[in-house]
């Protein structure tokens, strides 16, 4: 049976979902959510490198460095690599073997997606290679500040039990001198972001950091992110 | 770029992808961030994050959806994480503010109020979680592809029936399944029972 606050069937609720029925906000915002997003995804349609200012170009650039640095972009054309074209069909599983660059992610994919026991060494790997691109953006470089992208202090690790992860590092960070504020994002993920108002305190909460097994190389705040093994 | 196309660049390693990819998924993702009004700094962390995951992620991607939906449910999640961050440290300065004069960053993730940033982060949810349910059957239809269809056609129950090839009552049936699960999914993550998608809900302040 339906509660005082919501319309009894579904038949009140979905013409307030395209406007023809007024007094259910929710429905509303529902469906204001939905065209949002539809708007979005129809003006991509239409996107274009051509669009972009030379700023955002460089920005996009720089991902793109990123993410090959990480070994996660295809490194060169399939025509170099072993004469396939984009018109080509989708190959079968054992025609992807025949490429280095195939080979290595059909083996991440099948740690990934594959059996249960190696679904923890996958996950592990993927902390790892996520880490490393976060890494490589917290490593400084040359170009101008603006360019160097954000998210750099955003750190990750494992733990059997993240929320008792969390409660012990943050009492060790408290002790420590900082201020800590700690988000379940879901079941298996937590969040922490930590700053440190006394630089005299920052070598210590660092040492707590590093012991827990993160590493950071900027200053503070800390965006930090506990997920279970 | 379609996903089948998508998928068989990313199969047959062609390093093109990304030039192809890439104006679309910086559109999508900060499509994301403005229907989900994460602020202007946290863009490019989003943008960024997206790809990241595209890329790790890509085997993952089955076809049964439009590539730019797929993307743009990435980067909905990755909106709502900092979403969630905000609430978290709203929560606590509220309860024990501080004597800081200056902005926090994440205090610069969002540019309006707590209350609109739990509406928006409840209606965002319940979102993610429709669209995190794996494929319909065959011959049916996710309740998250239901409703974005109801919404782009506002179409009556007659038509939603021969959209679904299924009898007038049938079709019946289904709105109220999903009105049913909504309601549950909002009651779950707005907490309580007077949540967003309630008449009296949005009166408190929703």
């Amino acid at each position: 049976m339906a509660t005082d606050n919501f319309p009894e069937d579904g038949e009140e609720f979905f013409e307030a979902l395209v406007g023809r029925e007024q007094g259910l906000p929710g429905a509303k915002a529902l469906r204001e959510a939905l065209e949002a997003e539809a708007k979005t995804l129809r003006e991509a349609e239409g996107a274009s490198a051509e669009d972009l200012s030379a700023d955002e170009r460089q920005t996009m650039t720089a991902i793109r460095q990123r993410l090959l640095d990480a070994g996660l972009l295809p490194p060169t054309s399939p025509a170099q690599v072993h004469g396939v074209t984009s018109d080509a069909p989708p190959p079968s599983s054992r025609q992807q073997s025949t490429s280095l660059w195939t080979k290595q992610l059909s083996r991440l994919g099948e740690w990934l997606f594959g059996g249960d026991r190696l679904r923890p060494v996958a996950i592990a790997a993927s902390v790892v290679v996520a880490s490393l691109v976060v890494i490589i953006v917290g490593t400084p470089t040359n170009q101008p500040t603006d360019e160097v992208m954000r998210g750099d202090s955003v750190l990750v690790i494992t733990a059997a039990d993240p929320a008792a992860e969390v409660a012990q590092l943050e009492q060790k960070l408290k002790a420590a001198g900082a201020e800590v504020i700690h988000a379940k994002l879901n079941d298996t993920e937590w969040a922490l972001e930590v700053n440190v108002e006394k630089p005299e305190q920052l070598e210590q909460v660092k040492q707590v950091l590093r012991g827990a097994g993160y590493l950071i190389g900027k200053q503070p705040p800390y965006e930090l992110e506990v997920r279970q093994k | 770029m379609e996903g089948e196309e998508f998928l068989r660049r990313m199969h047959a390693g062609d390093a093109s992808v990304w030039e192809a990819l890439m104006p679309a998924l910086r559109k999508v993702a900060l499509g994301a961030c403005r229907d989900l009004k994460v602020f202007d700094q946290r863009k490019d962390d989003v943008v960024q994050d997206v790809a990241l995951k595209v890329f790790t992620h890509w085997q993952s991607y089955q076809g049964d959806s439009k590539l730019n939906t797929w993307i743009y449910s990435i980067a909905r999640n990755r909106c709502l994480d900092d979403l969630r961050k905000l609430r978290v440290r709203n929560e606590s300065q509220s309860a024990a503010p501080d004597d800081d004069d200056g902005l926090t960053l994440l205090d610069r993730l969002v540019d309006e109020t707590q209350s609109d940033m739990e509406h928006r982060l409840c209606v965002q949810e319940v979102l993610a979680e429709l669209d995190a349910q794996p494929p319909a059957r065959k011959g049916s239809m996710r309740m998250i592809d239901v409703l974005r269809w109801w919404v782009e056609n506002g179409p009556t129950t007659e038509e939603l029936a021969i959209f679904l090839k299924t009898s007038l009552g049938a079709a019946k049936e289904r709105k109220s399944y999903i009105l049913k699960h909504v309601k549950s999914l909002c009651q779950k993550y707005c907490g309580h029972d007077e949540c967003a998608f309630s008449k009296k809900g949005a009166a408190h302040g929703h």
